[in-house]
């Protein structure tokens, strides 16, 4: 039992890591918490859910659809509500808080747009595999394993591009400094959609991963899933990627042993119980030793 | 002295200033100033702190607005004009700007810091001996490839800007690049004398390779010394242009800007 809730928690773990790197990896480049994020999310979701329904049931394909809607959408929050306000990643200027209001602007719209489509209730998400594996006396269910194993190969090759790879230099060096990123001749902008495109991805992996959990998707799981991202970022540190993985982690783990020993109704009040608190014991106790 | 037959803007003018100004609301800090460069020569732009030197290296590259002015780089009767046109798109260009501060990149390491130039260039390149020169002159940044720029000293942060900037004129010279500049903001500050002299030999080197190369510099000594053309600037504007060692010896103007007994 107790070694079954481990899994289901690093199961639905892996997913809130992917949406965390997104949040990190747009953070990284333009120095913005993009707060449609989690909506991309929900796009990549109904993108895959419409992929099966009209054209084909296939899992990589639903994936691939998943992550092509999820890239469409953070481009366009992008080019509508990042872009035309300049420099945003200036934490001094106006421009960075006037971001938060226009991604969440863009966020409602896209919530009312996908109720509009879809309507308001949960839609029920094909699975891909109903069957489960047996271990001495586990029960551990396919998609769990599927989940862990997307999720690893997903992490070596974001991290792969990231660390050995041009783009992946020139993301850190913009990262690092972007006034100089730009005198040694980096397109920050060009690389800046680039990063936006890798997020959006990254959501949309995320997207399938959760959808297979959870097994239906409605409008309304952008701003819940993007909101627990968001707390786990901040939690893990914004822009630390590893902080980012094993605060999700620990999300993923509270919540599958709130809902296995406690209620399932717990089950977001527990873990962000925990994870409020620590950030509160954290910042309360670095002020006082000062 | 052999004139390179890659280098066209050898002796030419490469770059050209005319009229240009920056304010900063109210503030003038380049008043109408006007310059220019050819390829392969050295020139110094000394003044105090203050004077707007490197708001002046700044605008070249359009990281400050500028207000009014033109700013050009020429080649054999093409005419690149710089004021519109994005950072990057300069720097690609070959005209670069290396910052006083900040010149490298913190949490890359120093091996990142040299590779991030090419990173950013169009073509693929080989400046194989051109890393071999910097790893000889340079030798602690051999030692230290693999270590975070943030760990080096101040000093050595500045030679491995100094260093990335070298790799980067070179790379712009095998991909003949038809213009070259380099923009030093205070090369010399921090720096111990014995990489202050490191320092003048990259420069003197470069300017050899037909780069031609614009000093900002408080230093007045180093500068006018290496310098084939100085200008002593001071609250945005050019109060004396000459050869660097007249400038030197003119002990009267060096008094009044630098502190320096005759």
């Amino acid at each position: 039992m107790f070694g079954e809730q481990i899994l289901n928690g690093l199961g639905i773990g892996c997913a809130y890591a992917l949406i965390a790197a997104g949040y990190n990896v747009i953070f990284g480049v333009l120095k913005i918490v993009n707060l449609a994020y989690g909506e991309v999310f929900m796009a990549g979701a109904f993108s895959a859910l419409v992929f099966a329904r009209f054209v084909s049931p296939n899992p990589i394909l639903m994936c691939l659809a998943s992550i092509v809607g999820a890239s469409i959408t953070g481009l366009l929050v992008h080019f509508v509500a990042v872009k035309p306000l300049g420099n945003v990643s200036n934490v001094n200027s106006p421009r960075h808080l006037s971001v938060v209001v226009s991604t969440i602007g863009c966020s409602l719209v896209l919530q009312n747009l996908a109720l509009e489509a879809f309507g308001g209730y949960t839609q029920p998400f094909p699975r891909f595999t109903d069957g489960f594996i047996t271990v001495g006396r586990w029960h551990i269910e396919d998609v769990l394993i599927v989940n862990l194993l997307v999720t690893v190969l997903v992490g070596f090759t974001v991290s792969f591009l990231i660390r050995r790879t041009n783009v992946g230099l020139r993301l850190r060096a913009v990262s690092d400094n972007q006034v100089l990123a730009q005198s040694v001749g980096i397109n920050v902008n060009a690389d800046a959609v680039f990063s936006v495109v890798l997020s959006s991805a990254l959501a949309g992996v995320a997207a399938i991963l959760i959808s297979q959990t959870s097994g239906g998707i409605s409008p309304f799981m952008g701003s819940m899933y993007g909101f627990k991202g968001l707390v786990i970022v901040i939690v893990g540190g914004l822009g630390n990627t590893v902080g980012g993985i094993l605060t999700a982690l620990v999300t993923g783990l509270l919540e599958a042993l709130t809902t296995g020993y406690i209620s399932s109704s717990y089950r977001d009040a527990v873990a962000f119980g925990v994870l409020v608190s620590f950030i509160v014991a954290r910042y309360s106790l670095t002020s006082r030793r000062r | 002295m052999i004139i390179p037959l890659s280098n066209p803007t050898w002796g030419l003018r490469v770059l050209l200033v005319e009229g240009l100004t920056v304010r900063f609301g109210s503030a003038t800090i380049i008043d109408e100033l006007t310059l220019s460069i050819k390829g392969g020569s050295v020139v110094a732009l000394v003044g105090p702190n203050g004077a707007g030197k490197s708001t002046f290296g700044k605008a070249i590259v359009n990281l400050v607005k500028t207000c009014s002015g033109r700013i050009e780089v020429h080649c054999d009767g093409h005419i690149l004009p710089l004021r519109e046109r994005p950072t990057w798109e300069i720097a690609r260009n070959g005209v670069l700007y290396v910052p006083e501060e900040n010149a490298s990149f913190e949490h890359l390491s120093v091996n990142e810091n040299l590779r991030v130039a090419f990173a950013a260039m169009k073509h693929p390149l080989r400046v194989t001996t051109a890393e071999t020169e910097i790893y000889e002159l340079f030798p602690f940044l051999s030692e230290r490839l693999t270590q975070r720029a943030g760990t080096l000293s101040g000093g050595q942060k500045k030679l491995l800007a100094l260093a990335r900037a070298y790799l980067m004129m070179k790379a712009h010279e095998e991909a003949r690049t038809p213009y070259r500049l380099l923009i030093l903001d205070e090369p010399t500050h921090g720096l111990s004398p014995a990489s202050i002299k490191l320092v003048s030999i990259l420069i003197q080197r470069l300017s050899g390779s037909g780069v031609a190369i614009l000093l900002l510099e408080q230093m007045a000594a180093f500068a006018l010394g290496l310098a084939d053309h100085g200008h002593i600037f001071r609250d945005g504007k050019i109060v004396e242009s000459g050869s660097g060692k007249d400038l030197l010896s003119d002990s009267s103007l060096s008094a009044v800007y630098f502190g320096i007994s005759s």
